[in-house]
């Protein structure tokens, strides 16, 4: 199945994208499509920035099943205000 | 709301609720210098679906748990300038005990919760996000 992940900040910067579609086996959790997005970012500084995860605009943890066309967003520390 | 233009406080401070005896407004400003560095402007990114939500979100808990009448809140995104707003908080109430902490719990929460980002600009040309 294809979600869509998002990025912001710094991450943005890292990955050169501020959306990637991408596809991965039914009944995956958020934790692990982390774990498999921070293996490819190994040496940069996204592969241990503290990440919360958003699927579809809520707060998830990281046992959180995907589904197909959900949106993943994995957002940094908020510094906003 | 989230805007990326210029935020006029002025227009927010209008059509309150005639019960209410205090307006309370905050103006969160871009600053010269941070750490000791001088800087030229910030950068706010966000994830903005989600930040209009929790905004939203915040305001409707704060009203509910505080003695204020009503709130409104405009972040903004995008280039902001050394000297310009990019947060606007007014809370009115009737009386300014409420109105003043509600600003407070307001702001604070913002802070913690709502996905925006900072990268700051230095006068060096270095940026850096916060």
């Amino acid at each position: 199945m294809k979600v869509h992940v998002l990025f912001f900040a710094q991450l943005r910067d890292v990955t050169g994208s501020d959306h990637r579609v991408v596809s991965v086996e039914d009944g995956l959790t958020v934790g692990r499509l982390v774990e498999l997005l921070r293996s490819e970012w190994q040496g940069t500084q996204a592969a241990t920035l503290p990440l919360a995860r958003a699927v579809n605009e809520e707060v998830v943890d990281d046992d959180h099943v995907l589904r197909e066309g959900d949106r993943v967003a994995l957002l940094p520390p908020v510094t906003g205000g | 709301m989230i805007t990326s233009d210029p935020i006029v406080p002025d227009e927010w401070v209008t059509g309150v609720d005639p019960a209410c005896g205090a307006v309370v407004t905050f103006l969160g400003v871009v600053r010269s210098h941070n750490g000791g560095r001088a800087v030229t402007g910030i950068f706010y990114d966000c994830y903005r679906d989600m930040a209009e939500r929790e905004l939203s979100r915040i305001i409707d808990e704060v009203v509910a748990g505080t003695h204020i009448h009503s709130a409104r809140v405009v972040h903004r995104i995008g280039e902001v300038a050394v000297g310009e707003a990019s947060l606007l908080v007014v809370v009115a109430a009737a009386h300014r005990q409420a109105a003043f902490r509600a600003s407070e719990k307001i702001v604070d929460a913002i802070k913690a919760r709502v996905p925006i980002w900072k990268k700051e600009h230095y006068a060096d040309g270095a940026a850096e996000w916060l």
